[in-house]
């Protein structure tokens, strides 16, 4: 059911966050991200721990979501904080069991990597969630024009993005069909060594190029008719604005990451 | 040749079509039949066209000639006086005739609904505030301007042709052309898809050429042309052409459901009115005077 | 009963921020050798129903009870219910991945695990009970075929599981005339002649009507109506509001009897239509 397919995690919205412009979003998001590793210190986390804590707010975006998000890196986490426990030796013995023992250094620094890894993902998170994919297209269009230079079609990449945003959940659910209609004609997908699976896979992937390629043709003409020709001058419905929010979005985490530098935070 | 275009409505002073004995042969396709055999065709401004033939009768080859997707090997294609094709004419001739596909699906391009009726204002380099203003006044038209921010893989069928239309009227055309655009809709759907292009047709003078195979929809336009193996065959109003059955039975293809039981009642001795078309004069003819001793 | 389901639920993604209920609670039966209809508007659940009765998709609540055994989770169960019971997609030409028309239909039958002898024979027989000629056909591309031909080899590609259901999702969408009245004859041969149970999924009531002996009408996922046809266009009203079209000729009728004409407004066919007329009229005249 198409229904359940969502593409990327927007999170329909009106808050300031999502107003900014998806270019200086892009570009404060940077600016967190350098920052975050050049901190070196628990109150440099803190404070961008805040930040981040109160942006989210200030989007509106529920707690779970961003639960949601770290889910997928949960056992990266887990993982890196047993190997600092473990391994990273100083400071007082915490705790002692037999031979092994769990060091001040190693907590420290375990706790201060997985925060590093929680503000990385969660400030990354809290930009897709404000963005529609079109406006981050849009955005990261921007960043590529300069290779407008070396004569990389920019704006033809940039559509080609869009379209295929459009797409996926199309040929998603289209997959979903196809699957079962084979199973209904029998079709085994689950078992049986990797190069059978493999071989089985024909039966899927043949109407889903074939499908693809006629949407593929059909799409062109339909853009043909309504007057779309590569390389032509074409506008924008949405216009980046820019205001003085936008300069504050982005002055800010520059502000931050240079406070880091300078007072190695 | 010049034509004075006022607020709405429009000066007339020349066709807004005209064919002149198209040809065309699909490529790759040489030795075979033409596709289309020389076909004549003028269509004013602010007509509703229906094109009717069975399969492979060169109904959407013709179609496609009208935007210049496809530009034909002999005779020529005037839109709006403009030449298909001269290489030159084509962004105005895309603009003046917009075209709905069959499938809804392949022909939306956005990721939101109001993005997908901007984007042949943004092929036509339109200002973005020009952009926004005819968008919302498109989706107005069509009815869904709440589903603005909506992506199109959420709408119904139905909704995505809307979509389309309203694509295509954001564009503020002189003509509009269907190609079967129901045939993948659910009855609701295909009603409200009518509805919207036969009231654009009455209220704002667009002139609508609709490829159709279900007669009922040919009954809605004004005029109807009969297309078989790339030639015309005829050309009158509904009215004339989708009650004649001989003709109509002889291409595999079928009147109106009022107009096939006036038929057959004819044979048990009734008497209907000649051109018997649409459902509710066949009720009227029955009761008002066969029925009624 | 052949089939039925007791009190059939189903959520999609259950538990997450995109559950989406599509069917609630639906208790219907299909009997041995019937032809019913399942109508209802776009969304209203169809689908995702007829794809219970082969076990693609597995009941949230309530179960599917086929020839007296449950649909359960057995997966040697299953592969017999889906030989049983077979599944044609909404336009089923679109799943043609095979370079020959041969390829195509014995694919299932291959899949069951049949020597090639029997495959043979039976991508013989489901070509011939639709009615295409096997040695023209059987080594053309089913790429290449006219989109009667097509429709008809996808129907073949599962009768060649020799099952003893056929449900057919929007057997006729995007046919023109001709090919619709082919398809329904071919229904209705299978149906009458070789004795399957057939169950066909659509929007058009003139369809349903057309060619079902019962027509089951859902709508948001519950059941509101079943009956024979004749008793179901009667219902006009109601199918209205559900925001189904009625066939154009019940239109007539319907028409005719709320000017006051004593005319049944259940009549399927042109030919119905004039008699019900000509009874009319005769009455009329003896009145």
């Amino acid at each position: 059911m198409s229904r359940n397919i969502t593409l990327g995690q927007y999170l329909p919205g009106d808050t300031f966050m999502h107003r900014l412009n998806p270019r200086f979003k892009l570009l404060s998001l940077l600016f967190v991200l350098t920052a975050l590793f050049w901190l070196k210190t628990f109150t440099g986390m803190g404070i961008l721990l805040l930040l981040l804590i109160l942006l989210t707010a200030a989007a509106r975006v529920p707690y779970r979501y961003l639960l949601r998000g770290l889910r997928p890196i949960l056992y990266i986490i887990l993982f890196t904080l047993v190997i600092y426990l473990f391994f990273t030796k100083g400071g007082v013995v915490l705790l002692r069991v037999g031979s092994v023992t769990i060091e001040q250094a190693g907590l420290f620094e375990g706790v201060f990597i997985i925060a590093r890894l929680i503000a990385l993902v969660t400030a990354s998170i809290l930009v897709t969630l404000t963005t529609t994919p079109l406006a981050l297209t849009h955005g990261l269009e921007f960043f590529l024009a300069p290779f407008k230079l070396i004569r990389l079609p920019v704006d033809e990449i940039a559509m080609i993005m869009m379209i295929a945003l459009r797409f996926i959940p199309t040929l998603m659910e289209e997959s979903q069909r196809l699957m079962r209609a084979q199973m209904a004609r029998g079709a085994d997908f689950e078992t049986g060594n990797i190069f059978r699976k493999a071989r089985n896979l024909t039966p899927l992937i043949v109407p889903l190029f074939v499908s693809a390629f006629r949407r593929a043709d059909e799409l062109a003409l339909a853009m043909e008719a309504r007057g779309y020709r590569i390389g032509a001058r074409r506008t924008r419905m949405r216009e980046e604005t820019v205001t003085w929010r936008d300069w504050i979005a982005v002055t800010a985490p520059a502000a931050l990451l240079a406070a880091v530098i300078i007072y190695a935070l | 040749m010049e034509v004075e275009q006022g607020e709405g409505g429009t000066v007339i002073t020349q066709p807004i079509i005209k064919t002149e004995g198209i040809k065309y042969v699909y490529p790759g396709e040489a030795g075979e039949a033409l596709a289309l055999a020389g076909v004549d065709l003028t269509v004013d401004q602010g007509e509703y066209l229906a094109v009717i033939g069975p399969n492979g009768s060169g109904k959407t080859t013709l179609l496609k000639h009208l935007n210049a997707l496809l530009i034909p090997a002999a005779g020529r294609v005037l839109v709006n006086g403009l030449d298909t094709a001269i290489e030159d004419n084509l962004p105005v001739i895309r603009a003046q005739c917009g075209m709905i596909f069959q499938n809804p699906d392949n022909q939306l391009v956005a990721t939101t609904v109001e993005e997908d009726v901007a984007f042949g204002l943004e092929n036509m380099a339109e200002s973005p505030v020009q952009i926004r203003a005819r968008v919302a006044e498109a989706l107005k038209t069509v009815g869904l301007e709440k589903l603005a921010q909506h992506p199109p893989h959420l709408l119904s069928g139905g909704e995505k042709q809307r979509v389309a239309v309203a694509g295509i009227l954001a564009m503020r055309p002189r003509c509009l052309l269907m190609d079967e655009p129901t045939a993948m809709l659910d009855p609701e759907s295909r009603a409200g898809v009518l509805d919207t292009v036969r009231s654009l047709n009455r209220s704002q003078g667009i002139t609508v050429i609709h490829v159709t195979h279900f007669p009922e929809e040919a009954a809605l336009a004004d005029r109807v042309l009969v297309l078989d193996r790339g030639k015309m065959i005829k050309d009158g109003s509904s009215r004339e052409i989708l009650t004649d059955l001989s003709l109509l039975h002889s291409l595999g293809l079928q009147g109106t459901v009022a107009a096939e039981l006036a038929a057959g009642l004819a044979k048990d001795g009734f008497t209907p009115p000649p051109g018997l078309l649409h459902g509710r004069e066949l009720v009227e003819y029955l009761c008002s005077s066969a029925l009624k001793s | 009963m052949f089939i039925r389901t007791e009190e059939l639920t189903h959520v999609y993604m259950p538990g997450t921020p995109f559950a989406a209920t599509a069917l609630r609670g639906v208790t219907l039966a299909i009997e041995r050798g019937s032809c019913s209809a399942l109508i209802g508007p776009s969304g209203s659940g169809k689908s995702t129903l007829i794809q219970h009765l082969n076990g693609l998709l597995k009941a949230t609540a309530g179960r599917v009870v086929v020839d007296g055994r449950a649909v359960g989770e057995d997966r040697q169960e299953m592969l017999k219910l889906r030989r049983r019971v077979g599944l044609v997609f909404q336009m089923p030409e679109q799943q043609f991945f095979a370079e020959t028309v041969y390829d195509e239909i014995a694919f299932a039958p291959r899949n069951m695990g049949c020597n090639p002898g029997a495959v043979e024979a039976r991508v013989k027989q489901a070509l011939n009970q639709v009615g295409l000629d096997y040695g023209k056909l059987k080594d053309r591309s089913p790429f290449h075929l006219s989109a009667g031909q097509k429709r008809l080899t996808a129907v073949a590609a599962i009768l060649a599981l020799r099952p003893e259901v056929l449900i057919m999702d929007e057997p006729t969408a995007g046919l023109d005339p001709a090919n619709r009245q082919r398809l329904h004859d071919l229904l209705k041969t299978l149906n009458r002649e070789a004795g399957l149970t057939i169950l066909i999924v659509t929007h058009d009531l003139d369809q349903a009507a057309a060619l079902a002996d019962r027509i089951l009408v859902l709508n948001d996922g519950r059941l509101v109506m079943s009956g024979p046809p004749a008793e179901i266009l009667t219902r006009g009203a109601e199918l209205r509001r559900l925001g189904l079209a009625l066939p154009l000729l019940s239109e007539i009728m319907h028409g005719l009897s709320e000017r006051g004409l004593p005319v049944n407004t259940a009549v399927f066919s042109l030919d119905q239509a004039r008699r019900e007329i000509n009874r009319v009229r005769k009455q009329g005249a003896t009145l």
